[in-house]
């Protein structure tokens, strides 16, 4: 077991003298410390002439005790002077937590600061989709500058790489609808609607809305995170001290990647959709799998397919922008990256959802329901 | 007796918080002369050896520099003394504890006897300052109440050369040179006996720096510190290193002092020790150091010469002999 440092109070003529025995290190303080907290008569001398050996904890412990009960340390070792004067020297009283507000002022203050921030948001992300347009122009305008394989590398990660992932994603979703949908329209007899419900809701809504969400899972996670990095190592002020702008060398790639592909990735979906909902229907309606394919043609509107894409590129730009912000925001320490990314992928999504809800409606107003 | 019981009581519930590294098998000698002890190191990256058949002793008391160039494994060396690099052959120990048997996160004993101070901090940037040194104290010692550790932490940041408001700031609030002696402050949070220090100079400005050594210096001789000090900075080594090991070519081809070192024909350390900077940093240090000895005789102390017998000390015995000496010189100033 280990040792514990301990004292024991010698009584004379009035005066008490404290005498410390043991080592006094960190590793056997802890006893002997909380008793001389809990003692409380005074004291006249602290002797030391028993301790073994001894820390700037040790020293810290008796020092403190001296000075609270203004006593005089006796018999102290060299060692032991030399890191009492030293732990003397740095006492201190500063704390450790930050200033804290108090819960009746700090809630406010913290709605104030979110209410700011989001104003101040708001502006800074119009800005930034100005800064992108307008340097868009410029690019318009002085073609040579546009940097095309930076844009095809893009292109490559964003689309070609992500063909696999939204496949299987989008064939389960359509095994799901079908599968979901005949289940209840089984109930009247109406199985054969499977087909008009799993046609249109691929095509005008799901395709391309989980296509849009698994994109800034994807791409707009990692434009933050590549961005927020680049931030951090300087890579982004270098590219402007040598006269590369980082909005024509790293964002208008990113975002255009972001909108070109989108329309075809979400295309890709809404077909993979339809043959997982005519796989499903082979097996479990018995309506046959080129049945339900030919079907398609004739009761899906051709106006639900230009939903479906014209809602795409839209959604490519909000997730490339919401993705590129954020990474252009981090300052400060790593944990900044990983803050930003979340935050790119959750603003991505949200706008998403809530323009999708715009649009629903906005397409059934023109007629096209 | 009442109060005989209830201290009883107090000890045991204390010891029943204890969390006791020091009482694990394989028993650890905290008093030996040498307190690391390296032989046959071999590590590799892939194909690429960077330490083959490597062996180095550190006594204890000293503050010993490694220099070697860029790239000769000093940080991976650190890095195996300290348990985080697994070496592919050798052996080092650690206290007469064996560090390259251990799993990695093992409690093998020694980790709340040493403090290491990482290149860039290695902060913990959730935590402010005064809370990074309170962890290895919770970790180590549950069993000190919060108001001693508190406390203890407190004293630490002042005695690191941090303003004591700096306790209650967040890594990221800091400039480089504070989080260096911020990451100080948690190395020592426990008392180590042993000290690595990865490069604690580098890109401190000069003044900064050359505080940062009279620090270190003084924390060692205050303490009683081992230090492992990595380190490209000349003046630290002509200022407070008591001995110096190379690395070159693979290995510890040359330890011992600056003097000793210049004897020796390896090109490397003539071309090291003999360059333009070096020399520079050695008559700085000169300069200072009869500077030293000047104002020492002129107050009628002998601080100049204490040092030096300080640095001849850890030749031979250890603490003892230390205490002895300076005990010595204490009475011939007085």
């Amino acid at each position: 077991m280990r040792e514990w440092a301990d004292f024991t109070v010698e009584e004379g003529g009035g005066r008490n003298c404290v005498t410390l025995q043991g080592p006094l290190t960190i590793a056997s303080i802890a006893v002997v410390d909380r008793k001389l907290r809990d003692y409380d008569d005074s004291v006249q001398s602290v002797d030391l002439a028993q301790v073994d050996s001894i820390d700037t904890v040790g020293a810290w412990v008796i020092m403190r005790f001296a000075r609270d009960k203004d006593a005089e340390i006796i018999n102290a070792s060299d060692q032991a002077k030399r890191l009492i004067a030293a732990v003397e020297e740095s006492a201190s009283t500063a704390p450790l937590a930050p200033p804290r507000l108090r819960a009746l002022e700090r809630v406010p203050a913290e709605v104030g600061d979110k209410v700011v921030d989001l104003g101040w948001g708001v502006t800074s992300v119009v800005g930034f989709l100005g800064a992108i347009i307008s340097s868009f122009g410029t690019l318009i305008r002085h073609p040579s500058r546009f940097r095309f394989k930076a844009l095809v590398r893009q292109l490559e990660v964003v689309g070609v790489s992500s063909l696999g992932i939204i496949g299987l994603m989008s064939f389960l979703i359509g095994i799901v609808i079908a599968q979901q949908g005949a289940a209840q329209l089984k109930q009247f007899g109406a199985e054969i609607y499977t087909i008009n419900l799993t046609g249109r809701l691929a095509l005008r809504e799901l395709g391309v809305l989980m296509t849009a969400i698994m994109v800034a899972g994807r791409s707009g996670s990692a434009f933050a995170a590549q961005l927020g990095t680049m931030k951090l190592t300087e890579e982004v002020d270098a590219m402007r001290t040598i006269g590369v702008s980082p909005m024509e060398a790293l964002i208008i790639p990113r975002v255009l990647a972001a909108v070109l592909m989108m329309p075809l990735l979400g295309f890709f979906s809404c077909m993979v959709a339809i043959v997982g909902g005519a796989f499903v229907a082979d097996l479990t309606l018995d309506i046959p799998f080129l049945t339900f394919l030919s079907r398609i043609q004739e009761v899906v509107p051709t106006y639900d397919l230009w939903v479906g894409l014209i809602k795409a590129p839209v959604f490519g730009l909000i997730v490339a922008l919401s993705g590129c912000y954020q990474g252009m925001q981090v300052k400060g320490d790593a944990e900044q990256v990983g803050l930003r990314t979340t935050q790119a992928v959750v603003l991505g999504i949200f706008m998403v959802i809530v323009l999708d809800a715009f649009f629903a409606v906005f397409f059934s107003e023109i007629g096209w329901a | 007796m009442d109060e005989t019981h209830t201290d009883d009581t107090l000890r045991e519930e204390i010891e029943q918080q204890v969390h006791d590294e020091t009482l694990i098998e394989g028993a650890t000698d905290f008093d030996s002369d040498y307190p690391i002890v390296i032989e046959g190191l071999r590590n590799s990256f892939g194909s690429q050896n960077v330490h083959e058949d490597l062996s180095l002793k550190v006594k204890r008391g000293e503050i010993l520099g490694v220099v070697g160039g860029s790239g000769t494994g000093k940080s991976v060396l650190m890095r195996s003394i300290i348990g985080l690099q697994i070496p592919d052959a050798g052996t080092i120990k650690v206290f007469g504890r064996s560090i390259t048997e251990a799993e990695p996160d093992e409690e093998i004993g020694v980790r709340s006897r040493w403090g290491v101070l990482f290149q860039g901090g290695a902060l913990f940037s959730t935590l402010t300052v005064g809370e990074n040194v309170e962890v290895p104290i919770k970790q180590f010692y549950p069993e000190i109440s919060e108001e001693l550790r508190q406390e203890i932490a407190r004293y630490k940041v002042v005695l690191s050369g941090l303003p004591e408001e700096a306790a209650s700031k967040y890594p990221a609030e800091l400039s480089g040179g504070m989080k260096k002696r911020a990451g100080l402050a948690r190395a020592l949070a426990i008392d180590p006996a042993l000290l690595f220090l990865d490069e604690p100079t580098a890109g401190l400005d000069p003044v900064g720096a050359a505080k940062f050594d009279e620090l270190t210096r003084e924390l060692t001789d205050t303490l009683g510190l081992t230090v492992f000090l990595i380190t490209h900075d000349l003046d630290t080594l002509y200022a407070i290193c008591d001995r110096v090991a190379v690395l070159a070519d693979k290995k510890v081809i040359a330890v011992g002092t600056i003097p000793e070192l210049l004897e020796t024909d390896h090109p490397w350390i003539q071309e090291y020790f003999n360059g333009p900077r070096s020399r520079a940093a050695s008559e700085s240090h000169d300069r200072s150091e009869h500077k030293l000895k000047n104002n020492a005789s002129e107050a009628g102390t002998q601080s100049g010469a204490k040092r030096e017998a300080m640095s001849d000390v850890d030749t031979d015995d250890g603490a003892q002999d230390l205490a002895a000496k300076s005990k010595a010189i204490d009475n011939d100033a007085s």
